[in-house]
């Protein structure tokens, strides 16, 4: 039986965690990979592979929330990743809440800017990930977050 | 001399913007372009855009001698993979410039990087732009730690 290319879907929010999804893209070769961030303009980033634009969602624009979760859902829906990445932030949490619910392994990575202290949207969405990570070790624990590495 | 100065989409950044647009204005010598986000200052000394696309965002970049901007981990990637010197003024959360204390810490940690040139107030931008024109860009971070990262999501994708 040939073992066919997992299907990823690989999240982020705009600006730098978008930039920090980018410097992991080799991770996703040989997959069946999709991308989800919150500026249509990325799209041209990662041609020609899929691509979907979400509402953003943030302290700052907490009524959106609604409208990110449903369109999650529909994404999430119509792909069916077996595995959710994401470098943040509180789109990247929802996105992965969510993919638990349908049976998908997640991976947090809380950006390299959290220097002194986790992000608040990795600490929760972290403990629901099944690998939990931050980018420097001085803020690892035995329990999670992990470090692995950093995009830097 | 041509600028690039960039402060990211969040939130308003018209301390950095009106330093520069008053510094270039006095300036015939500089060319600067700024992509100034939600930034309410327009300036009038230089052309600006609120957004760009990433592809024409990399083209200013590229063309630029000196990055002024925020201290954004995005500008730090894309002046480290094109060698550009950085001349960086961090958001102060209390000034509402952005939400929490992120900038001060990365702008710690990034102090005394070779092409990384922070400074304390808008006011020392000036002198420093023009101690660094000619020096050298970041230097590239990549390293042996991006390469461990992308191992484990690798691993966890093909288990």
């Amino acid at each position: 039986m040939s073992k066919t290319s997992p299907r990823i879907l690989a999240v982020a929010s705009g600006g730098g965690h978008w930039t920090e999804l980018m410097r992991i893209r080799e991770a996703f070769e040989g997959c069946d990979i999709a991308y989800v961030s919150v500026k249509d303009m990325y799209r041209d980033d990662v041609a020609p592979h899929r691509f979907y634009a979400i509402p953003d969602v943030s302290r700052l624009h907490k009524w959106k929330i609604i409208a990110t979760i449903a369109r999650l859902g529909w994404i999430l829906l119509r792909e069916r990743p077996a595995v959710l990445v994401t470098t943040g932030s509180a789109p990247g949490m929802l996105a992965l809440r969510m993919a638990r619910l349908i049976g998908a392994r997640t991976v947090w990575i809380d950006s390299v800017a959290n220097i002194e202290e986790m992000s608040l949207s990795g600490l929760k969405a972290g403990r629901a990930a099944d690998l939990w990570l931050t980018q420097w070790s001085h803020l690892a624990k035995p329990d999670g977050p992990h470090y692995k590495g950093s995009v830097l | 001399m041509k600028l690039f100065v960039t402060v990211g989409s969040m939130l308003p950044f018209d301390r950095l913007v009106r330093a520069i647009d008053g510094f270039v204005a006095t300036r015939p010598d500089i060319e600067a372009f700024a992509q100034v986000g939600e930034t309410r200052h327009r300036p009038s000394h230089m052309q600006s855009r609120q957004m760009m696309t990433p592809a024409e965002y990399r083209r200013m970049f590229e063309g630029a001698d000196i990055i002024v901007s925020h201290v954004g981990i995005g500008t730090v990637i894309t002046a480290s993979e094109l060698c550009k010197p950085l001349v960086m003024l961090p958001r102060q959360m209390e000034l509402q410039e952005v939400t929490s204390r992120h900038q001060q810490a990365t702008a710690r940690w990034l102090a005394g990087r070779p092409g990384v040139h922070i400074v304390g107030t808008e006011d020392e931008l000036p002198a420093k732009i023009d101690e660094v024109v000619g020096s050298h860009g970041v230097s590239d971070f990549e390293s042996d730690t991006r390469a461990a990262l992308i191992r484990a999501v690798r691993e966890v994708i093909h288990t």
